[in-house]
């Protein structure tokens, strides 16, 4: 042992390695925090324009002009509406192109580049009326045949918002006035065209080829392209041709590209943008401790669920899938993962949808014992062991996931939660490799069958969002629901669709979460819309 | 032999003496053998230092900041924070202990081997430690963890497959100059099976320098246990884990700052209670 002379290593190495690991783990940013609950998962996002939550202060007149920059996590690749689909390109799309009609908050549909619109009582004839005066971003003016051309061509290209209504003709009936002949009716047509990838654009492309227009797009939107780099921040010039007189008030709007969550705060409290796109819920407590900061919240159309895959083993059975959602607290969960900023969900549609259910629907509440019972009448009595399929990186799924794991002890369930990366976790579940995974569901419209019938249709491009949910009662719910016109009876057929699902349990929906958007107190006036986009138009920057 | 061995008990007693002494002397070994033995005992008596069950939910009372009924507050999902914290000593310094036995086994194992035979054995296991030192420690981790699987087997495969490096360096190193010295040529001479001279000869000379890597191995394998249930590769839930912790935590780094702290803070306090001893041991077989 005298032999050993050499003295390997510095005293306290080790100690000092671990004390800067230690600070550089919990300095480190939670970057992915929310990369994964942009919307534009599986189902999309879509835009269009609704007052959601106008806060504008009124009659005080501000300053007018200034640069708004908003930090957002991606970049805009590319502004081709017919083509996109993900948040990062859809919210600078509908800056740019507008559709012929929008919604509210409350998800009522109102006239935007139409004065005016009429549905046949058959349901078969749709007529629009172009606005007095309305100009294109060139000065040009608008006419019933760029909307007949922007129509045709979502129609040509189809894409991943796809015009579902069967579509048998567009005419420019006189220089304003659209019509719309439909081979059978659809009455979720009228919110479908309120998507922004209905917006108006010049007819030919303005003369110009159809790469070279998508570079320097020309609309009717409030704003224009003024500078764009693909990978980075594309900066708006105001439309000096809004037809909404005097707006918007900015001179120009910044899309900032700030990948990082933590970053995007920081910078927001620094005052170096003005509002941030991305806020994940945990995030909120801290944005609201700066008195310089506000966090504007509106309604979602987005539902978070637990799905179950209905051909597992254990899952296929309807007993088991009652069983757990008897077992789960969801009112619980709903307070420790949304602070306050979401609401329980009971049905499968957000409140900011029309025809949702929730004061109607019985969905089946937190009973420990009744959930017991539920699972002894199934084919596992005993309990079983099974898994939970989440992406990684997001906390609020991973905390549901604790949850609905204590929930199944509770009842004998033995759930291994399973996180895997964004990419790996799609792959699984469209290949119905899984047996439960947390994932959320969006609207693309104020429109009940947007949801639903992605949701509940077996033989759709979803497979009932891969839960592989087959009913033909609900089918033939689901297809009555998009011929039955807008009103009492329509509701009904949507009521009993929603308690079955909520008796047969293909999934449960936890909460709807709100849209959370950072913003600096010296903004007035942001409109802040429940598909995750926001209005600039009415922007005034205090001093 | 029943003659010698009172003169023998004499013998170790004095012995014992003097490495009492020899440890008075050396306050790092001291120190670090005291916060081991703390947290040690900490871990191992949970249950009656806590009144609550680490993964007992309460969503009534989420968040809640340090006070008399929950020390250090609450979690997210309304977990008695401080009951978490010891209760994932247990399970951080159980896979730290649990996952060193292979590594350290198999690495000082090839480190005598390569040492003491040199040539082709040599050249193939330091190819073998070469190459896997080429690439940084936490990238195989990571790699290897993902996958073999997120969870508690994970992280013991992981651990078989990069840990014995470290030993087998430096145990190599030593063998090998230990191999020239006079008293193993002459094990050799006396015609002695190189398998016996191996354990018997070289394996008690190259163990005190073995043991000193293990403490600090340790607390580097117990920051890669911390990490890895940080990124959410490691232990899964409801199991608590310091690196999970911290992560949970984080979100509420500027609000609640104590959440990612106090599992920081064990975190440092193991790494260098663990590293005391290292050099304690290391100083105290040089002085010898």
């Amino acid at each position: 042992m005298s032999t050993l002379a050499a003295r390997l290593h510095k005293p306290l190495r080790a100690g000092s390695l671990i004390a800067i690991l230690a600070i550089a783990l919990a300095g480190c940013s939670g970057s992915n925090n929310n990369a994964n609950s942009s919307p534009s998962e599986s189902q999309s996002p879509a835009s269009s324009s609704a007052s959601a939550s106008a806060s504008n202060s009124a009659s005080e007149p501000s300053a007018a002009g200034g640069t708004f920059t908003y930090a957002r996590p991606a970049s805009v690749t590319s502004l081709d509406l017919h083509n996109q689909i993900t948040a990062n390109n859809a919210f600078a799309i509908d800056k740019v192109f507008e559709p012929l009609v929008a919604f509210d908050s409350e998800g009522k549909i109102v006239d935007w580049l139409a004065k005016s619109h009429e549905i046949s009582p058959d349901g078969l004839t749709y007529t629009f009326v172009l606005r007095d005066g309305l100009k294109f971003s060139n000065g040009q003016e608008v006419k019933a045949e760029d909307a007949v051309f922007s129509l045709q061509r979502h129609l040509d290209v189809g894409g991943p918002l796809a015009i579902a209504a069967k579509v048998e003709s567009l005419t420019a009936q006189d220089a304003h006035t659209l019509v719309i002949k439909l081979k059978e009716p659809y009455t979720p047509f009228i919110s479908e065209l309120s998507n922004f990838s209905n917006g108006i654009l010049p007819k030919d492309f303005g003369g110009v080829s159809e790469e070279e227009f998508f570079k320097n797009p020309v609309g009717t939107g409030p704003f224009v392209v003024k500078q764009w780099d693909p990978a980075g921040d594309l900066t708006f010039a105001k439309n000096a041709y809004y037809w909404q007189e005097g707006k918007p008030y900015i001179d120009e709007l910044v899309y900032k590209l700030v990948a990082d969550d933590n970053q995007a705060i920081n910078q927001l409290k620094a005052g170096e943008v003005d509002a941030i796109e991305s806020v994940a819920l945990q995030n909120v407590g801290e944005l609201k401790q700066s008195q310089d900061i506000a966090v504007v919240a509106n309604g979602s159309w987005v539902t978070e669920q637990l799905f179950f895959n209905t051909l597992d083993e254990h899952f296929s059975d309807v007993h088991v899938r009652r069983a757990l959602a008897l077992a789960l607290d969801r009112d619980g969960l709903t307070n420790a993962v949304t602070f306050g900023y979401g609401k329980a969900a009971t049905s499968l549609l957000p409140p900011a949808i029309p025809y949702n259910a929730n004061d109607k629907v019985k969905a089946l509440g937190f009973d420990t014992e009744a959930a017991k019972a539920e699972l002894a009448k199934s084919k596992f009595p005993d309990g079983f062991s099974t898994k939970l399929l989440i992406a990684s990186g997001n906390n609020a799924r991973a905390q549901e996931a604790q949850i609905i794991q204590a929930a199944g002890k509770s009842i004998g369930i033995d759930i291994h939660i399973e996180s895997v990366e964004f990419a790996a976790f799609r792959d699984r579940f469209f290949k119905y490799n899984f047996s439960a995974m947390i994932n959320s569901g969006q609207a693309d419209s104020p429109e009940a069958n947007s949801i639903l019938a992605f949701q509940t249709d077996p033989e759709g491009f979803s497979k009932s969002y891969w839960t592989h949910y087959t009913n033909d009662e609900v089918t033939k719910l689901l297809y009555e629901g998009q011929k039955t016109p807008d009103g009492d009876k329509r509701g009904e057929i949507y009521v009993q669709l929603q308690q079955i699902l909520a008796d047969e349990v293909p999934y449960i929906p936890l909460y709807y979460p709100d849209i959370l958007k950072g913003v600096r107190s010296s903004v007035e006036g942001l409109v802040v819309l429940p598909n995750n986009s926001v209005r600039f138009q009415d922007v005034r920057l205090k001093g | 032999m029943s003659s010698a061995q009172p003169e023998l008990r004499i013998r170790r007693a004095s012995k014992l003496e003097r490495s009492l002494k020899r440890i008075w002397s050396l306050p790092s070994l001291l120190w670090g053998c005291i916060l081991l033995a703390i947290l040690i005992a900490v871990a191992l008596l949970a249950p009656i230092i806590s009144p609550y069950h680490p993964s007992e939910q309460n969503m009534a009372a989420i968040l809640q900041p340090p006070s008399s009924e929950h020390w250090l507050g609450t979690d997210q999902l309304g977990r008695d924070l401080f009951a978490r914290l010891i209760y994932a000593a247990r399970t951080d310094l159980k896979i730290m202990a649990l996952a060193e036995i292979v590594p350290f086994c198999v690495g000082v194992f090839l480190g005598m081997v390569a040492g003491y035979y040199g040539k082709w054995a040599d050249a193939l296991i330091t190819l073998a430690t070469d190459t896997f030192i080429a690439f940084p420690f936490y990238l195989i981790v990571i790699i290897v963890a993902f996958v073999s699987g997120a969870g508690e087997k994970g992280i013991y495969i992981t651990f078989m497959l990069v840990g014995w490096i470290v030993y087998a360096r430096v145990v190599r190193g030593l063998s090998a100059s230990l191999r020239k010295q006079e008293w193993i040529a002459a094990a050799r001479t006396l015609g002695l099976p190189n398998i016996k001279i191996i354990l018997r000869h070289l394996l008690p000379n190259v163990l005190p320098q073995a043991v000193v890597v293990l403490m600090t191995d340790m607390a580097v394998l117990l920051v890669a246990i911390v990490t890895l249930g940080y990124l959410g590769i490691g232990i899964a839930p409801p199991t608590p884990d310091w690196g999970t912790m911290i992560s949970e935590g984080q979100p509420f780094i500027s609000t609640k700052w104590w959440l990612s702290a106090a599992p920081g803070f064990a975190v440092v306090y193991a790494g260098i209670a663990l590293s005391l001893i290292g050099d304690g041991l290391a100083d105290l077989w040089r002085r010898k």
